[in-house]
């Protein structure tokens, strides 16, 4: 990524920042001397670090004030000594009502900093990918495979594809393929063995295989290395920034050697150090390496099969303008030239699809596949930005409104000694403006705290950066919006409090007009309503998330921890290790699994008796070791559990549960069915039924599934998880003695030991995101709502002084008072409350249609939220009514 | 000394684009003196310092010819007035004068 030197521009913030203050005559010849330095500097520091000299030089010339201009313009106009009054005014008038200042101020702070943060938020899931400079360019071939008993979008295609595409159509520009290292994208662990005997190992996720053009395809830079040759020829690596510092600390990582271990050892030498792929990236990847060859194993013969047996992420680059259906129309001529044979055979149907790799984020719905964006997010982020900076307008406005009394008094006195209606508009304008400055100004530093100081970033799942200067959609995106609400907020105001009749305003006879008063209630209805409906769905929300925590899922999770089972064990060593990990003190029961529950397990397409004839189904089956009903606590309806120790159940007995009972319509008991392979392999029979139980999420109901005993495990895959149950008593102690017989066993390997109930948590990561935000949500709408009350009732009170007055005269009590004053929002938040309990019981019915397995809702949930919300704003809003209430009405009624 | 008002800074400047001449422009005079005085000078001292001059008639300014370095923006060159000439002089002789009445000191002993 070498860059034309000529191309290097000094940054452009800091000069239009002196452009603007320094005097325009000496600009010319400031700028130019700026600019000479600049490429001085250049040659001899870094781009970076001559961009910090040159922006910080040129912030430095605007403390010399002689260059600068004068404030109230260089000629000294009548128009700008009056701005420095109004100034003036605006500071005094803000001190002089620090309440209302400060309610202002808090609400537009608030209002700007979520505003802001949504726009980060908007700008990094709306750019993914487009870092690389040919992204319009690039696709990803991705593809539907459907047979009898399964029909799956793959993101992953055969790795003999792109070649093949490659020569039949000439006008592919060139492809890249990454592959998992080994076939099931399980993780392996990498060795690093440094002189002098330190060993480091970690176990790694994304490790893959790659082309070796992959860095003149995707814009990454490398850090040290050669982006054309790094992965040319057999054992070359290539890591990320971060990997390089976690295994090689300071030292340099060209040249060391990294030992893979995964079903076996191979060793690759790092050629090139690649920046940490930047968050908005679809797919990411730690290492990669070279050698994507001919496949380890290949199921079928013939190169008719490959192209069903998808296993590469391909991408693919065409010319700029490329039409992908021309794709499709030509590939259907090489899909028949190659594999039409093979189609008719498996009664396959094949489509490609070419995902533009800006939209695989969003739109690409596969299988298989790198985590994916979710544009509802994105509208839910934008709505809610956008709603939070309305309902903080709003209240801007309700406020000034309830001030506008004061206000009016001031503005008949300005215009009675001739200022004209044009320029109080100005003067309320310019005192928003004002302070919408000095809360953007406080907006962005709290900004900045909340996402590099705070769990912001955790709770999101995202990598949010706040910096200002470098991102210029976020430096003018933010000054445009401060411009905006400013404008919003000051304009009506600005209007209507300078519109009152000079005399009346002069003598204190403003009264409300109705129809503004209607339109200030709708606006503070509409507040409640929508904090009240985010209340409800963040409580309705956590109640699926502590449903799903408590439920029974036909096996025991509490603690049973996970080992991973070393690769490559003979079969008396998988059977021993189990027997000496069962005998430490602590180890109730003991037993392995090819994976665990909360992990899909694999599948495989089998021929299954049913009815008296044998039909294909793809099936998830889970391979186990001996007692694993026992140790999993899982119920035994029917049938027999495998014989311990024996060889006779090996791989050819299977146990099915209810699901499949009912999939495949055996009406009595399943005891005795035979299963055949695929290809009519006779296998066995089923010898056991277990109720269901809840391997995969909460968000989809139990699958047909069946378990087989396996005593030796598969040369070609990871042989899965030892799963002990131990007692809950002295779970340190457990865990240390279980360390140490490992550590007997298995010298070599890693010991990393995992709670199941932790893992099943990942489940439901996403849906605790949700309620989470939601909960932010609910506490940022609750509280603008909360300022816009306050602002409300202060306004009627100031209404109603001298009605209270006259009242109070008459004798009416304080209790009377504030009832007047409160009955008018009680009757507002009933109406809110009408609109938003359906509202959101509509909306969780929704969000709970993604889980299968679902809380049951009570009318409680939604009157227990409603109820808090009510005591708070009536509270909030009493608290003001009181104090107009207490007032004497000798001061009230003497106002004349 | 009142009515000459030139800071030593000032003094310094002055001098530096008397001796730079043709070459008299912001950057210049600025790396000038950095190399003469072996420390950073901000951009913005000096040209607080020459505006400053050129208002009480120290030195004069023109235009100069844009160059493809400066992004096409032209240097202004600055020089010298007679009336500075004549200051830089006064001041040269008060100091001379004062020197010749300091009494001798020995610096060894300092």
């Amino acid at each position: 990524m070498q860059r034309n030197p000529d191309d290097i521009r000094p940054p452009r913030i800091p000069l239009r920042i002196i452009k603007f203050f320094l005097k325009d005559r000496y600009v010319e010849e400031i700028e130019g001397d700026f600019e000479e330095r600049f490429l001085d500097n250049l040659k001899q520091f870094s781009v970076a670090n001559s961009k910090r000299k040159y922006t910080w030089d040129t912030l430095k010339l605007l403390l010399s004030p002689i260059l600068l201009r004068k404030i109230g313009g260089e000629y000294r106009l009548n128009h700008f000594g009056m701005l420095q009054n109004h100034l003036r005014f605006t500071a005094r008038l803000f001190l002089k009502n620090k309440f209302y200042t400060s309610l202002n101020l808090l609400g537009l702070v608030f209002g700007i900093m979520c505003s802001m943060i949504c726009m980060l938020y908007l700008q990094n899931e709306l750019t993914y990918d487009l870092h690389h400079e040919r992204h319009s360019q690039i696709y990803r071939l991705t593809n539907r495979i459907h047979m009898t008993g399964f029909d799956i979008n793959y993101a992953k295609t055969a790795q003999e594809l792109p070649a093949l595409i490659e020569s039949n159509m000439p006008e592919l520009v060139s492809y890249v393929r990454f592959m998992p290292f080994n076939e099931d994208d399980q993780t392996v662990a990498i060795t690093y063995r440094a002189a002098g005997g330190i060993r480091k190992q970690f176990y790694e996720e994304r490790l893959m295989r790659a082309d070796s053009n992959i860095f003149n395809f995707f814009s990454h830079r490398l850090i040290f290395g050669d982006p054309s040759t790094c992965l040319a020829g057999p054992n070359k690596m290539v890591l990320t920034e971060s990997m390089a510092i976690k295994y090689f600390g300071d030292e340099s990582a060209l040249g060391k050697i990294l030992t893979v271990s995964s079903i076996e050892e191979e060793s690759f030498e790092v050629t090139a150090v690649v920046e940490d792929l930047p968050d908005n990236s679809h797919f990411k990847f730690d290492f990669l390496v070279s050698n994507i060859s001919s496949r380890p194993w290949v199921p079928y013969a013939g190169f008719g099969h490959t192209i069903w047996n998808p296993n590469a992420y391909s991408y693919l680059m065409f010319p700029q303008d490329y039409n992908p259906s021309e794709f499709s129309e030509k590939f259907k001529a090489v899909f028949d030239q190659h594999f039409t044979a093979t189609a008719e055979e498996l009664g396959g149907v094949y489509t490609p699809t070419l995902e533009l790799l800006a939209d695989v984020h969003f739109s690409s719905n596969t299988q298989f596949d790198e985590p994916q964006g979710d544009i509802s997010f994105v509208y839910i982020f934008g709505c809610v930005g956008a709603l939070i900076l309305l309902m903080v307008c709003i209240n801007y406005v309700n406020l000034s409104m309830a001030r506008s009394l004061t206000r009016s008094r001031e503005m008949g006195v300005r215009k009675v000694l001739g200022t004209t209606r044009r320029t109080l508009f100005y003067v309320m304008l310019s005192e928003t403006l004002v302070l919408v400055t000095i809360a953007y100004l406080f907006a962005i530093i709290i900004s900045y705290f909340l996402i590099h100081a705070s769990p912001l970033n955790e709770l999101i799942g995202k990598e949010l950066r706040f910096d200002l200067l470098a991102n210029p959609l976020l430096l003018y995106g933010s000054i445009g919006l401060m411009i905006t609400v400013g404008l919003i907020c000051g304009i009506y105001p600005g209007l209507y409090i300078p519109s009152q009749p000079t005399v009346a305003a002069l003598k204190g006879h403003v009264k409300d007009q109705k129809s503004s008063g209607f339109f200030r209630k709708a606006l503070i209805t509409f507040q409640l309503t929508v904090s009240l409906a985010v209340i409800i769905s963040t409580v309705l929300m956590g109640n699926q998330l502590e449903y799903m925590q408590n439920k029974n899922l036909g096996f025991n999770m509490d603690n049973l921890l996970l080992l991973r089972i070393p690769d490559g064990l003979s079969r008396e060593k998988l059977q021993s290790s189990l027997y000496e990990l069962q005998q430490s003190p602590g180890v109730l029961a003991a037993t392995y699994g090819g994976t665990f529950p909360g992990a899909d397990p694999h599948s495989g397409v089998f021929k299954i008796e049913s009815k008296g004839e044998f039909l294909q189904h793809e099936i998830k089956q889970n391979f186990v070791g001996d007692r694993f009903l026992e140790t999993m606590e899982m119920k035994l309806l029917d049938g027999r559990d495998f014989y311990i120790d024996s060889e006779v159940d090996e791989l050819n007995s299977f146990i099915v549960n209810e699901a499949m009972a009912r999939e495949m319509g055996w009406k009595e008991s399943p005891i005795g069915k035979k299963i055949e392979r695929w290809d009519g392999k006779k296998l066995g029979s089923v010898i056991g039924l277990i109720a269901d139980y809840n391997f995969s999420s909460l968000h989809v109901k139990v699958e047909p599934m069946f378990i087989r005993l396996f005593r030796e495990p598969d040369e070609d895959e990871p042989a899965g998880y030892y799963h002990l149950r131990v007692r809950s008593k002295d779970l340190t102690k457990t865990v240390d003695s279980i360390e140490e017989g490992w550590e007997k066993l298995f010298p070599e390997s890693i010991f990393e030991i995992e709670f199941l109930d932790q893992k099943l948590n990942i489940h439901y990561k996403a849906d605790k995101q949700q309620n989470q935000i939601f909960g932010a949500l609910s506490f940022a709408s609750i509280f603008i709502a909360l300022l816009g009350l306050i602002g409300l009732s202060l306004y009627s009170a100031t209404q109603k002084t001298k009605e209270i007055g006259i009242r109070k005269t008459l004798g009416a009590t304080i209790m009377d008072i504030l009832m007047l004053l409160s009955s008018n929002f009680f009757w507002l938040m009933i109406l809110s409350c009408m609109v938003a309990i359906p509202l959101s019981y509509v909306f969780i019915q929704e969000w709970l249609n993604a889980f299968a397995y679902r809380t049951t809702l009570h009318w409680w949930d939604f009157v227990l939220p409603v109820g808090v919300v009510l005591l708070t704003t009536l509270t909030a809003v009493s608290s003001q009514s009181l104090k107009t209430s207490l007032a004497n009405p000798v001061d009230s009624l003497r106002n004349e | 000394m009142k009515k000459i008002r030139l800071g030593e800074f000032q003094e310094l400047i002055l001098m530096a684009v008397i001796v730079l001449q043709k070459e008299a422009y912001g950057n210049e005079i600025q790396r000038e003196l950095e190399e003469r005085l072996s420390e950073r000078l901000s951009m913005g001292a000096i040209q607080t310092a020459l505006k400053r001059m050129e208002e009480r008639g120290f030195i004069t300014s023109e235009w100069g010819e844009p160059t493809q370095k400066r992004g096409g923006k032209r240097k202004r060159i600055y020089t010298a007035t007679p009336h500075a000439y004549k200051t830089l002089h006064e001041i040269k002789d008060i100091r001379t004068h004062l020197w010749h009445s300091m009494p001798e000191i020995d610096l060894g002993s300092i």
